[in-house]
């Protein structure tokens, strides 16, 4: 066990994670040259396409120093608040962290939030100044914000670049001598931390683990202490950029288990694996549960396909424990789920997921927060779907989620940063300059009016240097309004949004437009309006399409304007029908798409 | 009846619509005749009889008589013609002067298909076409008296300048010539042409469907009242006067194309060549054909047929679909459309299709959505 190191990369988003792993990968030679690429370890589609990290990596590596071998677990994590669960996961497998700072860019706000979540865990901290290689690098005034906020010395701060790979050999060496190793008791009945868990179609469920105190053998008997399940070890081992079977994993090392399990709901992150003939008495303390900040319902396009939603809905919770959701239902699409994300890319990961990786094709609706809604008969009801809000006759307030935001940014920014917050309905807090350029604003924000775009503008009015991080700060009433959308005459619940009552109206135009646009011409005219209750605030309608018939259709033609119309049937089956009109998918999230 | 189009890409200068293959430079013009020579050894005997033969383009009447003729040869060399075979040649007014019409009749052309468009110089000019109203009067004035067999003309409606009333007239005037086919298209604005880019810098108003509807309404009770028939979507004939080389098109039988971009199809496979005069010619010259080829599905075979059948007067039978596609086609057809009444609502499907026990073809009125009430009915 002395010779274990459990560390975790954390950073703010595009701090070089991933790409000062790849230097460590290759100088341990743990990946083959030949099977290196940029960001060896974002393996998934998605996360190459997008140049992000989504999910928490895990390897296994080798080292040698001072002619002692080490086995040293790195686990990648991502920078992007959407996925801060995945890092807390994380932390919970190591003893240490790499806290990554870009020496252009400075400490940023998930600097400081990762790096708090793993001070609370009690991790050994080493601060790396990366991207050394950058014109624009300021190692003494970045040393200076990294000693102001760990308190460590200037030369604990270790120069780094992930792209000359400067550094690497210090940091190896600062991981083994000062990382502490793993503290479990080899004595001890079998005790793993189960930290993530992904579903193979080939091989049922595989869940990682840490083993905090005994060891486990293949084919041993175990029981995964939270679901009461017991099963036989059918094949145990490390994970490389394979997996790799070994006969036992010991105290202190991480690994997977393979057991058969086919059933995703047996599975739990957080849950504890022991031993049946020898239990731990305890079992490990799990994972705190998320908080999802945006709600959205996830429908099957073909109404048929919802058993087969919800199951794909389980095996992609295995691999992201911070998808939650339950079953409701709409008039207008029929039996889906209610799902809770940790924010917008969140919730465009899962839908993508869904589609790539279980080829599920779904509607997701308008997403909203969660309210609390107070009625006349002395209730409160938790309102995660607008169609739930009570009665406007029966309502007595409604208070939504408010968050406390923290802006860092240079000082020429504030003015543009302040007039967006304060568009947004916040209340400025707080202004402490850094240092004489760099500023931190604080301000309350409703949770609503910052999880949709708001990044995104923050990020455009400050030409990208602002970074942002929030936590809840719980709810405060305001006057809001549920709004309907009727598409010719028929309401469309799936549509609805609860808006602050001073915007509804320029909303309700923003939104019907929107949708003009959104929805193609059909053989009728459409009628789209917005409404509060019973009166309409805006409307716009869709002529009726006159002519659609391609004119030549000779020899070559007859090919390519068939596919042209098996297309246009496919598309078809991507809509959903309300009364007789043809609503595309992404029509239901035209409201994130309006400025 | 089977046919060979022939692909001729060049015309004289690019027509502000137009998304066909061709070029405008000729100088590389014997190279490329020579590769399409090549092609025709390379595909020969592929059809057992030849019944039409059509040059097409482009603009055919660009190449000279000699040529045309040297092709014709190399056909009847390395196919076999049927007696009564039927050439046809597109052509530009501008290129027909009556000692020209001769030399075409001379050489075998039967049937001249001529692009007119429009009987308006300032319709012709806008659209940027070669000639003038006035020649596509006299080209078919000195057709006639030389003793072509049919003529075809083509015209265009929908487009921003042509009033209900200018398009009247024209149809009036193609009437009142001793034509027996006319071709009538409504302005398409394709990617990559001119149009598309006048339209988006704001220099051209886009093409407004209403105004279509209207004018290809007009047309087709226009063309019912002077006694035509409406066979195809966008094909009027008097009375057996259809176009053979088309007719084999929508009939589903078998063709060859030659030359760059032309497709052809011998069941179940169709073929395209590359649209693309360098690349055409570089790999005929070195011997070898510059195809791409497609196996077509079951599924594929009846979404055509479907498609050009519908597109027809006569529509679908169902003796002939069921000989085609089983015993059960006929009723499954049925059950689709039973879907789309379903999903669109009775009336409007009624209005759109005639139906009877054994036939089903789309109306006046479904004929102005052919497209959506076409992929409605598809196997997906
Ligand atoms: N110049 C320079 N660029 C770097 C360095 N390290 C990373 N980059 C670039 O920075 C970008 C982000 O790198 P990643 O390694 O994906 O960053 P990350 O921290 O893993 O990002 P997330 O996982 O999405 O939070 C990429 O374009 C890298 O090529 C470095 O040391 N020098
Ligand atoms: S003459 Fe015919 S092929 Fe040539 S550009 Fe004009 S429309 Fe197109
Ligand atoms: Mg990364």
């Amino acid at each position: 066990m002395e010779h274990i190191r459990n560390f975790c990369i954390i950073a703010h988003i595009d701090h070089g994670k991933s790409t000062l792993a790849d230097r460590l990968l290759e100088h341990t030679r743990t990946v083959d040259t030949r099977n290196m690429k940029a960001q060896t370890l974002d393996d998934m589609d998605l996360e190459r396409e997008r140049g992000i990290t989504i999910k928490s990596h895990a390897i296994k590596m080798q080292y040698t120093l001072e002619g002692k071998p080490y086995v040293l677990n790195l686990i990648d994590t991502p920078g992007h608040v959407d996925f801060s669960y995945e890092v807390s996961r994380s932390i919970a497998a190591c003893e240490g962290a790499l806290l990554i700072v870009d020496a252009a860019q400075g400490i940023q706000a998930q600097t400081i939030s990762n790096l708090y979540l793993a001070i609370d865990q009690g991790l050994e901290i080493i601060p790396i100044l990366n991207k050394m290689d950058l014109p624009g690098a300021m190692p003494e005034e970045v040393k200076d914000q990294i000693v102001d906020l760990i308190g460590c010395s200037r030369d604990e701060i270790i120069p780094a670049s992930g792209k000359t790979g400067l550094g690497v050999d210090a940091i190896l060496e600062a991981i083994v001598n000062r990382v502490p190793a793993p503290k479990g008791d080899p004595n001890k009945p079998l005790k793993a931390l189960i930290f993530d868990s992904v579903f193979n179609s080939y091989r049922g469920i595989i869940a990682y683990f840490k083993v905090v105190d005994g060891s486990i053998k293949t084919h041993d008997e175990v029981k995964f202490m939270a679901t009461g399940r017991k099963y036989d070890a059918e094949e145990i081992g490390a994970l490389l950029l394979d997996r790799k079977p070994t006969p036992e994993v010991k105290t202190g090392d991480v690994g997977y288990i393979i057991s058969g399990i086919k059933e995703a709901r047996e599975v739990k992150v957080g849950d504890t694996i022991t031993l049946i003939n020898n239990p731990t008495p305890e079992p490990i303390k799990g994972f705190e549960d998320v908080k999802p900040m945006v709600f959205a319902g996830i429908y099957p396009v073909d109404t048929e396909d919802f058993e087969e939603l919800r199951e794909s809905m389980y095996k992609l919770q295995l691999n992201d424990a911070s998808l939650v959701f339950e079953p409701e239902s709409s008039v207008a699409l029929g039996f889906g789920f209610r799902c809770g994300f940790l924010g917008m890319l969140h919730m465009e990961i899962i839908q993508e997921r869904l589609e790539r990786e279980f080829n599920m094709t779904v509607i997701t609706t308008v997403p909203n927060v969660s309210y609390n809604a107070y009625t006349t008969d002395g209730e409160m009801n938790i309102v995660r779907n607008p169609t739930d809000l009570p009665d406007p006759s029966k309502l007595i307030k409604v208070e939504e989620p408010y968050i406390s935001a923290s802006i860092i940014t240079s000082s020429e920014f504030v003015g543009n940063i302040l007039s967006l917050c304060i568009g947004r309905r916040g209340m400025l807090k707080n202004q402490t300059y850094l240092t004489p350029t760099r500023v931190e604003l604080t301000f309350d924000l409703p949770l609503a009016e910052v999880v949709f775009d708001f990044y995104d503008k923050l990020k455009s009015l400050s030409k990208g240097y602002a970074s942002f991080d929030y936590h809840p700060i719980g709810y405060q009433e305001s006057k809001l309004v549920k709004l309907d959308i009727f598409i010719n005459k028929q309401p469309v619940d799936a549509l609805s949004a609860v808006i602050h009552r001073d915007r509804a109206y320029e909303w309700g135009k923003k939104i019907c437009e929107k949708l003009k646009e959104l929805i193609p011409r059909q053989q009728f005219e459409i009628a789209i309006q917005a409404g509060i209750g019973a009166k309409i605030i805006a409307r716009e309608s869709i002529s009726a399409l006159r002519k659609d018939v391609t004119a030549k259709c000779y020899g070559g033609d007859i090919s390519r304007k068939r596919k042209l119309l098996e297309k246009q049937k496919k598309g078809k089956k991507r809509m959903r029908q309300v009364g007789n009109v043809e609503i595309p998918q992404q029509a239901f999230m035209a409201v994130l798409k309006i400025d | 009846m089977a046919g060979i189009y022939l692909h001729i890409p060049f015309c004289k200068k690019a027509c502000h619509y137009c998304d066909f293959h061709f070029s405008t430079s000729l100088h590389y013009k014997d190279q490329l005749l020579e590769a399409m020579h090549r092609e025709i050894e390379l595909r020969a005997g592929l059809l057992p009889e030849v019944h039409t033969i059509y040059f097409g383009g482009g603009t055919p009447s660009l190449l000279t008589d000699a040529e045309l003729s040297t092709l014709l040869q190399s056909l009847n060399k390395h196919f076999k013609l049927a007696n009564d075979v039927q050439v046809t040649l597109e052509a530009n007014p501008d290129d027909l002067n009556f000692d020209r019409l001769m030399a075409l009749k001379a050489i075998g052309i039967q049937r001249l298909s001529i692009g007119i468009q429009s009987f308006h110089n300032e319709d012709l000019i806008w659209m940027n076409r070669s000639h003038q109203a006035k020649q596509a009067l006299q080209c078919i004035e000195d057709a006639v008296e030389i003793g072509f067999d049919e003529l075809n003309i083509d015209l265009i409606f929908g487009y921003p300048l042509l009033s209900d009333e200018k398009w009247t007239s024209n149809i009036q005037q193609a009437l009142s010539l001793p034509i027996q086919h006319l071709s009538c298209y409504s302005m398409t604005v394709e990617d990559r042409t001119a149009l598309s880019y006048q339209i988006k810098k704001g220099q051209t108003a886009a093409m407004e469907d209403g105004q279509a509807a209207r004018q290809y309404l007009m047309l087709m009770e226009a063309m019912e009242a002077a006694g035509w028939e409406h066979y195809e979507i966008s094909n009027y004939c008097k009375p057996g006067f259809q176009s053979r080389h088309n007719t084999s098109y929508w009939q589903s039988e078998a063709y060859l194309g030659i030359g760059p971009s032309a497709h052809g199809y011998l069941n179940p496979e169709r073929y395209w060549n590359i649209a693309n005069n360098a690349k055409y010619m570089e790999s005929l010259l070195a011997g070898n054909l510059a195809e791409e080829r497609e196996y077509l599905s079951e599924d594929d075979q009846y979404n055509e047929y479907l498609m050009t059948r519908l597109r027809t007067s006569a529509g679908i039978t169902k003796a002939d679909l069921e000989k085609r596609f089983g015993s059960d086609a006929w009723p499954l057809l049925l059950s689709e459309l039973e879907l789309y009444r379903s999903e669109l609502g009775s009336e409007a499907v009624a209005s759109a299709f005639s139906l009877t026990e054994s036939t089903l073809s789309l109306t006046r009125a479904g004929k102005l959505l052919a497209d959506s009430h076409i992929a409605a009915l598809f196997r997906a």
